[in-house]
């Protein structure tokens, strides 16, 4: 088993998120749409790569990534693309052939954007494409479509072609899920790194989504990680105690694979017994690691620009205190000019992705990760 | 003057591949761990990249080609997968596309057996509406249908990255995510990473590996493997009998291999000291150094000799009162020096401190452009080092007994008397120049916790001591960090071993009174 830090862990190197697969696998079964939500590397994408690599009989799973989609039909494009792809005609194996030549008829001249044949060019409309391909899909399997940033090409969307755009992709998804005929035919799956929640609430379209089936992928829990952390110390020749992994585990806390690997990265190039010293010095060489942080931070910027110094101070404060009431972060907001829901609705997106929780109690918030506070602490707040 | 190595400083590519394997010695622990995690690589699945960074003439260009050689070398590896090492044509390369159009060439070229169209087969499509959407598409194919997958060896990856449109970069990400094709390693000349714009959605998929000067070990070694076989006993003879100089001229230039190699030629033509060698190297180093400072505008001159000449860490409103220049402008402007990185920034709360960022240039451009007073600033340093790692005992002079009094009442913590004393041993001609005797007083004095006096003592402007021995300076600096937080900041980069010598030297003093004291 590898250490994976900088890649989706694919195959022997992915660590085995049972309930979270068999959930999603019901669910599928059930005919239900999925949206996956988890805050940034808590591992998303290797659940859905773990669906597309061992998938279950009588399915065949597709997975697109969609972040540089800025147009609706360039969105659409790409989910168009995939079908087209040697990958998925294999799948069809006998009716591969019959399936191309149904591609190849499909006139273009009909599906464009503008619905007229002269005069400019045409731009195939691939939405219609896509809806025509999987209505006459001819097998057997069911297909299950994964779509990982979904959210991020909305936000591209509203911002490069207009929020009226985005809102009519999220309708278009929702017609095509409530469709009888396509529905027998393939499953959604939506994922990313940003909330939809807070996208599609942002342009009034929540009604849109509010079909999906909404999995949660967790952090591991701590008999789960400390098994997780056995494997790769054999794997990776890492000398480390039973005691010893215990502690590590207490200090990771938010006990995500992606935050076990980079601790584990640092002990194997120590080359040395694992102590709680060693450990402490892992911590510290991380935080170096500013590839993998910086986005927490630069993600806010998508915020207005009081919203971003809000929420920066907000962050920074609790990076330094540990913890923070509502009632002073209310205060906080009062300073940078934000009513008291505009600032809920920031920290509710806050909490979304990943920054901080309210669980203990629900009117003091504390950052999900030590790691990430302290980083925040080192980098940010000072 | 320089031996035939001279060319190949700045080009490690033109070295004869025999030569340059066998000359390869240092960095072995980075180069295996980048190969290793080749070797162990799931070339079905999308693979871990990396870049490596360090300043330039730290050995990145080398280390990627050595990576060449070995994958090309390797029976395993080269049965499927093809080294792309890009070079000069990348500096043209201004967008995602061309990347892999620039791919598709040289795989045309190196392997046309496997990719004798490629570029044909590509260049149909450039005039389609789509082809930004589906360019890379193309040169997957063709790489897949050969079976094969491909090692982007890129130097200066950062440049290109910094060329890249926002959806280049998420189209980008995506293709990292998502094909399996290729694995890149990237060498990048930024030394610190706060140039670094991480917000791109792509970093996180690369391993950072930072290249850092060659320690002490490593440069003994390095210097014996870039010898010639006729010139091996000399260099060998030379690092017995000089390795103060060796040391000095180390610390002061980073430990740069590029630079190592020019002080191989130096030491190889003569035997003099540690200032006359580098007064040599720095020579050789000014056309670079020059061509950099000439191509920028005159205020960014200003203010990169200003920090430059201060040597230490300045702070804006510092260098705008130096200037005359109001404060709002001078932050611009630096803001400007740290893009092209010739500046670095640390932060103290709400301000910065600046220094020049590569300090073999800041040292340059004090013996260039300093005055008097600032050379012998580098002169007093340079001597401080090759004193400090030399073994050899300081030279009896008529007054000793008046400093070894000073001594032996510090000792016996009579603390009046014997600043009394020291006091009278500095005024005598000739004693400043005792860095080893002024040294050991000084670390005495702070271990036995007088750190204020010390303070007093290195910064008597009769004696201008903080100058003439910055380690122990910078040492004192560091142990009273609680009450001078700033002060260590201002300190560089070339003196972090040398302060931590000194800092290593007054503990075990220490540790030494605090036990004779309790017996």
């Amino acid at each position: 088993m590898k250490i994976i830090t900088g890649q989706v862990a694919r195959k022997d190197s992915f660590w085995d998120r049972k309930e979270e697969l068999e959930d999603i696998w019901y669910k599928i079964n059930n005919g239900s749409h999925i949206l996956l939500v988890a805050p940034r590397r808590v591992g998303k994408t290797s659940i859905m790569y773990k669906i597309m690599d061992t998938p279950q009989e009588e399915t065949i799973v597709l997975y697109v990534d969609v972040e540089s989609a800025d147009r609706e039909n360039e969105f659409w494009k790409k989910l168009f693309s995939r079908l087209t792809e040697e990958e998925f005609l294999n799948t069809l194996k006998t009716k591969a052939n019959k399936f191309l030549t149904f591609l190849r008829k499909i006139n273009i001249d009909e599906i464009t954007t503008k619905g007229i044949k002269f005069g400019e060019t045409l731009e195939t409309n691939y939405a219609e494409a896509f809806k025509r391909v999987i209505k006459n899909l001819d097998t057997d399997k069911k297909l299950i479509f994964m779509i990982d940033e979904f959210a991020q090409s909305i936000e591209n969307i509203i911002k490069h072609e207009g929020e009226r755009e985005a809102q009519h992709l999220l309708k278009t998804h929702r017609e095509l899920r409530q469709d009888q005929i396509l529905s027998e035919k393939i499953i959604f799956i939506y994922a990313g790194s940003i909330g939809l929640e807070s996208v599609a609430a942002k342009i009034e379209s929540i009604a849109t989504i509010n079909d999906l089936a909404v999995v949660k992928v967790l952090p591991l829990g701590f008999d789960d990680a400390k098994m997780f952390i056995e494997a790769l110390a054999i794997s990776n020749a890492i000398d480390i105690d039973s005691n010893v992994i215990d502690y590590l585990l207490e200090k990771i806390e938010w006990l995500i694979p992606f935050y076990i690997q980079l601790i584990m990265d640092e002990l194997r190039k120590a080359r040395e017994l694992v102590t709680e010293q060693t450990i402490d010095k892992a911590f510290q060489a991380i935080l170096d690691n500013k590839n993998h942080f910086d986005h927490w931070r630069s993600r806010l910027q998508i915020l207005a620009d009081n919203e971003y110094r809000f929420a920066k101070e907000v962050l920074s404060i609790i990076s330094e205190n540990t913890t923070m009431q509502s009632n002073e972060i209310i205060n906080i907001a009062t300073k940078h000019g934000l009513s008291e829901d505009d600032a809920k609705e920031v920290i509710r997106s806050l909490v979304y992705d990943g920054y901080i929780n309210n669980n203990d109690n629900p009117r003091e918030y504390r950052f999900n990760s030590p790691i990430l506070r302290m980083w925040w602490s080192k980098n940010v707040a000072n | 003057m320089l031996q035939t190595r001279y060319r190949h400083k700045y080009n490690p590519n033109e070295i004869e591949k025999k030569e340059f394997l066998e000359s390869f010695v240092v960095r072995n622990e980075i180069f295996q761990e980048i190969f290793d995690d080749i070797k162990r690589t799931d070339f079905s699945v999308p693979s871990q990249h990396f870049v490596i960074i360090g300043q330039r003439g730290q050995g990145k260009t080398t280390l990627l080609r050595k990576l060449h050689l070995e994958i090309e070398g390797d029976e395993g590896l080269s049965s499927f997968l093809l080294p792309v090492q890009l070079a000069e044509e990348q500096y043209q390369i201004r967008s995602l596309c061309r990347l892999w159009e620039v791919i598709g060439e040289y795989l045309e070229n190196i392997y046309p057996q496997y990719f004798g169209d490629i570029v044909d087969t590509m260049e149909q499509h450039t005039q389609d509406d789509d082809y930004e959407f589906d360019c890379f598409g193309y040169l997957e194919r063709e790489i897949k249908g050969q079976q094969k997958k491909v090692v982007l060896l890129v130097d200066n990856i950062d440049e290109f990255f910094g060329k890249l449109k926002v959806k280049e970069t998420r189209h980008l990400r995506e293709i990292l995510l998502t094909s399996s094709a290729f694995k890149i390693i990237g060498g990048s000349t930024k030394m610190f990473e706060q140039h670094y714009d991480y917000s791109k959605p792509f970093y996180e998929f690369f391993k950072i590996i930072r290249l850092m000067g060659l320690d002490k070990h490593e440069t003994i070694t390095f210097l014996g493997a870039i010898a010639r076989t006729e010139q091996k006993e000399k260099i060998a003879t030379i690092i017995q009998n000089q390795y103060a100089k060796i040391e000095t001229l180390r610390q002061l230039t980073g430990g740069v291999p590029r630079t190592l190699v020019m002080l191989f030629d130096i030491f190889m033509d003569g035997d003099g000291n540690a200032f006359d060698d580098l007064v040599k190297v720095l020579d050789e180093a000014t056309p670079l150094y020059k061509h950099r400072m000439d191509d920028l505008p005159p205020v960014l001159q200003e203010i990169v000799h200003t920090l430059a000449l201060n040597w230490d860490g300045m702070l804006t409103k510092e260098i705008a009162h130096k200037t005359k220049l109001q404060s709002k402008e001078v932050s611009a402007q630096l803001k400007q020096l740290k893009k092209y990185q010739i500046v670095e920034s640390i932060s103290i709360g709400k301000n910065n401190i600046y220094k020049i960022e590569e300090r073999f240039f800041n040292i340059w451009y004090l013996m260039r452009y300093g005055r008097k007073k600032e050379r012998n600033r580098v002169e007093w340093l340079v001597r401080f080092l090759a004193t400090w790692y030399s073994k050899d005992e300081p030279k009896q002079k008529n007054n000793s007994y008046i400093y070894g009094k000073a001594l032996v009442l510090l000792s016996n913590e009579e603390f009046s008397k014997s600043y009394e004393k020291f006091g009278e041993w500095l005024g005598y001609d000739g004693t400043l120049e005792d860095m080893k005797e002024i040294t050991n007083y000084l670390t005495l004095l702070i271990a036995k916790g007088q750190t204020y006096k010390a303070k007093e003592l290195l910064e008597d402007e009769r004696y201008l001591l903080a100058d003439r021995l910055k380690p122990v300076w910078y040492a004192l600096m560091h142990l009273i960090a609680n009450e001078f937080p700033n002060e260590i900041k201002k300190m560089g980069s070339e003196l972090e071993e040398s302060v931590k010598g000194v800092l290593d030297e007054i503990e075990k003093l220490h540790i030494k009174y605090q036990l004779h004291i309790t017996v």
